[in-house]
């Protein structure tokens, strides 16, 4: 095709995209000359320029918009049937552009005539109005409607264009000049397929330092590290700059909707306002087109089913209009995207009683499903809520295509509703479809990648640990994690590969289902980049690509959501009912995490009970001590500074973001580049870290975080200075058991306490404790409260009872602390009881042990 | 250097063996690499013509059992003597793995025959003609139907 031509319809696809929403505009803000200057100006340039590219069509078809929207100008009202006309022609404008670029530049044959003449008419009309008012007339209906229109418009080819050339251009020097001429704002087009090679090659380097950051591990590489460090920075670097020139806001796509709702409130009867949020969020461009469809698909719906006509609304006591709301927004890796009515809300009878008539569910099933999880049902296939189908949403299509194209791209979709209020959608999509981050598992000698957006978190089944158990119903194992139960999948079952240990479980959550995948073990988490499936793997069902990893060998995507439909729940546990979710009391260990970034492409978070503050101080304020650590001037002190491996602080900001830690009176702090959020999660440990200052890794909000040690950067950051000056006696006498049935705690507590000298050892239950307490002699028991099995109220009450050593000094530690609580805990035998969190307290605690216990050497 | 003078039509094969049995492909442009050694790794659930995937070069080449298509009993390949013969079809690489890969041969169009009656149904479904060479028979495949169990597996699909 013609570069000009193309540069052209390039150029005017955006111009349109624009328009539409202008258009729209007009009609609740009719006489605003503004965007009647900006319509006929599109118009007028669409015009021009086709005229000069030969496209007969497209020229003739603006050139008559273009006069309708020249007498508006003039000051004509603009009435809603004009605005329903110019949107009629910018669609076949429209039409016609997209024909234009599949001819290859050619305009297709065709016949613009009726449309040509609803322009005519109109402007016919608006003229012989203006005319008659301006000789005093009244105006009789009838003598607006055209009668000889067919020479007229012809005369006036001829003449308007120069007319309204010499006046565009007038206009157009009238106009503000934008700053265009500011370097840092100026563009460049680029193809597409020119950007997605970029994006592939980045791909490529992204696997080679992969493979290098491999090799450097070898210990014997060691001067190799410096440079994969900084190596793994550009790619990183490249890679989300690449990435970025792909990405476009969604305010496009968004924009659209305007139309569309409008063109639907219209033909249903109803109002109906559109608020956009977030339009500026961007997306990959290869993501927005493909929620394009599912989007128009519930916005439809919404103002098709969900939003009450106006009388109705009244009536209930509602504004006669009848918002959508569409956001978008960005959270932790992902785009989250929400589409919120305030209409009829989803009736969770009517899905019920669809849903029995369709066999999807049972009456028993249905007794124990939550309001919003029966409302997911709409997402099961051949489910339809519309009793009538209809034109606007109807088509056969119904939510189950849209899960399942939100599925295809790696997302979810939830829903939650409110009779009578509204529903809200809630749409979660990766950033971007080429790189996705996974864990590399291992099922027998194999390894497979598994998106970490489906995974919720990895229950290792190794140690004993009675937070979650194996359970068989009728044969079929089920994982009860919390109170739930989650059907398992073993790939190495479905895979036919030998099964090694099948002792760790990823549990997924896609949509309103969850499960379990089984595999042997979960070695790493990687980015990877994604390559299509050939041909003749695509009917394998269970993936979703293939890819390379650092090593260089090639491995399966597994895709969570097709091993689930395919490998699902097993028929005969698909009645859940049975399952009684009686150990409630093992309560959820809820912590406050600060998620933070330091460098690298994992999130990192520390316990927020170890944080004092975050601030923000002047890079200046910090400077390197004589002995290589980083100080900063701190309200008149000198306060350490840390920094995580793999970041540096950043000279090139003025200002630092700086986590303080304290303890026991003494301040350090570390250096970070951005803090995300501060989350409440359930933390799971899920694969314990070798690498110092990392206890290990969790998903925190759907994302593998790395969790770090505060306190070995403590121990770093103070040094043995803390120790040799304030600790009056020798820690290393005083030993500790920790009994906690979270292995997060564990290790937190265990490092924690250690790293102040004492001898810890840990148990996971009561049961463990004391077989170790048989085992030798502790000082002091720090335990946790809510524990499966035997719980600390009951481990205390043993010991104090029949020992074994009953008159150990003992400290309850818990996230529940009513009174009440602690008078159980009193009375149960615990000398002291605090909360989890607070390390002071329980250091305290150590260290009164700790003399007590020098003491009595003295006597 | 010999120049040959007589211009009898002759056309160029990459010879390999399947089981006892000889073959050619004489698209030999169609041939983008013959390889041998690397690591395949399998995709259960694939169909079983499908041996796994393999990185050549930072490409995922997804690996054929030719000997499965062509229906031919044996033991599976022998990594010393395998050969991957790497094919495009419709922009996706293929490696075809044969027992033995013999040579690139020219041989003249004159000892080309029709496909006996006597062969298998699926080698005829694949085949264009056959080389008598002393005594044994060589066949020509065509891979374009070589590969059309592809295309079998997704109608089987819906």
């Amino acid at each position: 095709m013609d570069e000009m031509i193309k540069d052209f319809l390039g150029e005017v696809g955006e111009s349109l995209a624009d328009l539409d929403v202008q258009v729209v505009e007009l009609e609740t803000n009719p006489n605003s000359p503004e965007l009647i200057d900006n319509i006929f100006r599109v118009m007028h340039t669409i015009k021009g320029t086709s005229g000069f590219l030969g496209l007969d069509r497209l020229g003739q078809l603006t050139h008559r918009a273009e006069n309708l929207v020249d007498l508006y100008r003039q000051g004509a009202t603009v009435t809603s049937d004009g605005v329903t006309l110019i949107l009629q022609t910018l669609d076949a404008v429209k039409d016609l552009i997209d024909e234009i670029y599949k001819n290859e530049g050619k305009e297709p044959a065709g016949d613009d005539a009726i449309l040509h003449d609803l322009l005519d008419d109109m402007a016919t009309k608006i003229q012989r109005k203006q005319e008659l008012e301006a000789s005093g007339h009244e105006v009789a209906p009838e003598e607006l409607l055209p009668q000889a229109t067919a020479e007229e418009p012809a005369g006036k080819d001829n003449r308007t264009p120069d007319k309204s050339d010499a006046e565009t251009s007038a206009t157009k020097e009238a106009l503000p000049a934008k700053p265009r001429n500011d370097p840092a704002s100026q563009t460049v087009r680029t193809s597409v397929s020119q950007l997605n090679h970029l994006m592939d090659t980045v791909g490529e380097l992204v696997l080679v330092r992969n493979r290098i950051q491999q090799v450097s591990r070898d210990p014997q590489q060691g001067d190799l590290n410096e440079a994969v460090r900084s190596l793994s920075h550009i790619v990183t670097e490249l890679q989300e700059g690449v990435m970025k020139t792909r990405m476009q806001p969604i305010e496009a796509t968004f924009n659209a909707y305007t139309r569309t709702v409008r063109d639907l409130a219209k033909s249903l009867n109803k109002k109906i306002e559109l608020y956009l949020e977030g339009e500026d969020t961007e997306v990959d461009r290869q993501v927005l087109e493909l929620i394009k469809d599912p989007l128009t698909h519930m916005i439809r719906n919404c103002a098709d089913h969900a939003l009450e006509g106006p009388d109705e609304r009244l009536a209930l006591g509602k504004p006669e209009v009848g918002k959508i709301r569409l956001r978008a927004m960005h959270e932790g890796g992902h785009i989250i995207i929400q589409i919120q009515d305030d209409g009829k809300g989803i009736s969770v009878d009517r899905v019920s009683r669809k849903a029995l008539e369709k066999g999807l569910v049972t009456t028993e099933q249905l007794a124990t499903m939550t309001p919003n999880r029966i409302r997911s049902l709409i997402f099961h296939a051949g489910f339809s809520t519309a009793d009538n189908v209809t034109t606007i949403s109807g088509r056969g299509v119904g939510m189950d295509v849209v899960r399942n194209n939100i599925e295809k791209i790696g997302g979810t979709i939830a829903v939650e509703s409110q009779e009578g209020k509204g529903t809200t959608f809630t749409i979660k999509i990766p950033l971007t479809l080429a790189i996705l981050s996974t864990f590399i598992c291992g099922v027998g000698d194999e390894r497979f990648a598994i998106p970490q957006m489906a995974v919720q978190e990895i229950v290792s089944t190794r140690h004993e640990n009675n937070a979650y158990s194996i359970d068989h119903v009728k044969d079929t194992p089920l994982l009860r994690l919390r109170g739930t139960l989650y059907p398992l999948i073993d790939l190495s079952e479905i895979c036919g590969l030998p099964k090694k240990t099948g002792d760790t479980i990823l549990v997924c959550t896609i949509g309103a289902e969850s499960f379990g995948i089984v595999v042997d073990e979960v070695y790493d988490v990687q980015e990877i980049v994604v390559k299509p499936l050939s041909k003749a793997l695509r009917d394998t069902r269970i993936y979703s690509g293939n890819t390379i990893l650092g090593d260089g060998s090639a491995i399966m995507i597994i895709d969570p959501v097709a091993l689930f439909s395919a490998f699902g729940v097993p028929s005969n546990v698909a009645d859940r009912s049975q399952l009684d979710p009686t150990d409630d009391e093992v309560a959820k260990d809820i912590v406050k995490m600060v998620v933070f970034r330091a460098g690298g492409d994992t999130p990192k978070a520390v316990h927020l009970s170890i944080v004092s503050r975050i601030e923000k101080v002047d890079t200046q304020e910090i400077y390197k001590g004589h002995d290589g650590r980083f100080l900063l001037k701190y309200r008149d002190t000198l306060m350490p500074v840390l920094c995580p491996s793999g970041y540096d602080i950043d000279r090139s900001h003025s200002q630092q973001t700086i986590i303080v830690f304290t303890d026991e009176n003494r301040a350090l702090g570390l250096a970070v580049e951005k803090i995300e959020r501060i989350s409440d999660t359930p933390v799971m440990l899920d694969v314990t870290s070798e690498v110092e200052g990392i206890i290990g890794n969790a998903i925190i909000d759907g994302q593998a975080t790395e969790i770090h040690d505060v306190s070995y950067y403590l121990d770093k950051g103070l040094g043995g200075w803390y120790r040799s000056r304030d600790q009056r006696v020798d820690t290393s006498n005083l030993s500790v058991l920790v009994v906690d049935d979270s292995q997060f705690f564990r290790n937190v507590l265990q490092s924690s306490v250690a790293s102040r000298g004492y001898e810890v050892e840990t148990a996971m239950n009561g049961d463990e404790a004391i077989s170790k307490m048989r085992g030798r002699k502790f000082d002091v028991l720090v335990s946790d409260i809510e524990m499966p099995g035997m719980n600390g109220l009951d481990l205390i009450a043993h010991i104090r009872k029949k020992g074994p050593l009953q008159d150990i000094s003992a400290v309850a530690i818990s996230s529940h602390e009513t009174d009440e609580d602690k008078r159980r805990g009193y009375d149960a035998g615990f000398d002291e009881y605090l909360t989890k969190t607070d390390r002071d307290s329980i250091f305290e605690f150590l260290n009164a042990a700790l003399e007590k216990k020098m003491g009595k050497f003295a006597q | 250097m010999t120049i040959e003078l007589t211009d009898t039509p002759k056309s160029t094969y990459v010879i390999f063996a399947l089981g006892e049995y000889q073959f050619g492909i004489d698209d030999v442009h169609a041939v983008r690499d013959i390889v041998r050694g690397l690591k395949i790794t399998p995709v259960p659930l694939a169909s079983k013509e499908v041996m796994g995937v393999l990185n050549l070069r930072s490409r995922i080449i997804t690996v054929i059992d030719a000997k499965k298509i062509l229906d031919i009993a044996g033991p599976p390949p022998d990594p010393e003597t395998a050969r991957h013969i790497v094919i495009e079809r419709d922009g996706e690489a293929y490696a075809l793995v044969v027992d033995r890969v013999s040579e690139v041969k020219t041989l003249p169009d004159e000892t080309l025959d029709t496909l006996p009656r006597s062969i298998p149904e699926v080698w005829r479904r694949c085949s264009k003609c056959i080389h008598k060479l002393d005594g044994q028979i060589l066949v020509i495949l065509d891979l374009a139907r070589l590969m059309d169990f592809l295309d079998k597996n997704t109608e089987d699909d819906l």
